[in-house]
């Protein structure tokens, strides 16, 4: 069975490629600066996509840069959505 | 092509001359930065429609792209006439084959337009199609408070919608957006049973991880007359790999195949 983090890799890339980089990711990478698509159109995109796919639903108050940053930030976002 | 507004920028996409079968497909685009993020990969789409032997047509409507006017001029119902012009002037009656592709808001525009006229048309297909004009605002206003906190501010889109009533326009991703545009947008939708029509299809290019398990080896899946496809969202992405695939689903679609 996939993990969470499983799913939440394989959403980016199948958004935005960069397989290689998400595949070896670690925690901390700074997505913001290593996928020049996660501008404010491609956050909006992932925000869809993370809706569909998780059935949570996110506040304008989630649309931070800091829930975007890295994949534990983000990881930490969907986890606090799927628990409320 | 000239409208009582000024003129619009029309490209054909002619096919070569030994193509006797005079078949034709009316591109239809979508959303300010969406139009100009898909035009990469609808040019890609164009140019192999027309080596396959179709006479494709791109419309830049009013106030966008190579069209006289400001984004911010522009009218829901001022770019229906647009399209109705360029249908009635240069394509009605002069194709043995007439189809539609309209991608994002433009398939909710061609079926505001021509949803309950009985048009001579093939095939309609809809590319990743907004089916409720309420959910694109809402996702256009997502945009705004993202980019807003890029730059570090916070805002919500009740802030949003106080400052549109107050000034009448509001700017996202560079483009001036005036309320009744928005008021409009908002106001429509695509109706199931329309989309249950047996000359409408849909490709939808989401990327439902869960779902592409059951993708077959075309990476395509067809569910009555809608087609899955595994492709990243193009609109909404400045670069991105063209997706081959989703060009030669468009041909086989307006193919018949």
């Amino acid at each position: 069975m996939k993990t969470l983090e499983n799913k939440l890799i394989q959403l980016l890339s199948d958004l935005y490629g960069k397989r290689e980089f998400l595949e070896n990711i670690d925690y901390s990478a700074n997505l913001i600066e290593e996928i020049p698509e996660l501008d404010s159109m491609g956050i909006v995109s992932l925000i869809t996509a993370l809706e569909e796919n998780f059935d949570i639903e996110f506040d304008d108050e989630d649309i931070i840069i800091e829930h975007f940053e890295n994949l534990g930030t983000l990881l930490a976002l969907v986890n606090n959505k799927k628990a409320h | 092509m000239p409208t009582k507004n000024g003129k619009c920028f029309v490209l054909e996409y002619i096919p070569a001359p030994e193509f006797s079968n005079k078949q034709s497909v009316l591109f239809i685009p979508p959303f300010a930065e969406e139009n100009n993020n898909s035009r990469k990969m609808h040019s890609a789409i164009a140019r192999n429609l027309a080596n396959e032997g179709f006479s494709v047509f791109m419309i830049d409507l009013f106030g966008t792209g190579d069209s006289e006017g400001q984004f911010v001029e522009a009218d829901w119902d001022d770019w229906l006439e647009n399209i109705r012009q360029l249908f009635k002037n240069y394509l009605d009656n002069k194709f043995t084959k007439l189809n539609i592709l309209a991608t994002r808001l433009g398939a909710l525009m061609l079926v505001d337009l021509f949803g309950n006229e009985s048009l001579d048309i093939d095939k309609w297909l809809l590319l990743q199609p907004v089916l409720k004009g309420k959910t694109f605002t809402k996702q256009l206003m997502r945009t705004k408070i993202a980019a807003m906190a890029f730059k570090g501010e916070k805002c919500t889109q009740n802030d949003l919608q106080k400052n549109l009533v107050h000034q009448g326009l509001i700017e996202i991703s560079g483009y001036q957006i005036s309320q009744t545009m928005l008021d409009k947008i908002e106001s429509k939708s695509i109706s199931d049973t329309l989309l249950d029509s047996k000359n409408v299809i849909t490709i939808d290019t989401k990327p439902k991880a869960e779902d592409l398990t059951l993708l077959d080896k075309q990476n395509s899946m067809l569910i009555n007359n809608k087609l899955i496809v595994q492709s990243p969202p193009f609109w909404s992405m400045p670069e991105y790999k063209i997706s081959e695939h989703l060009i030669k689903l468009t041909e086989a679609t307006f193919n018949n195949a």
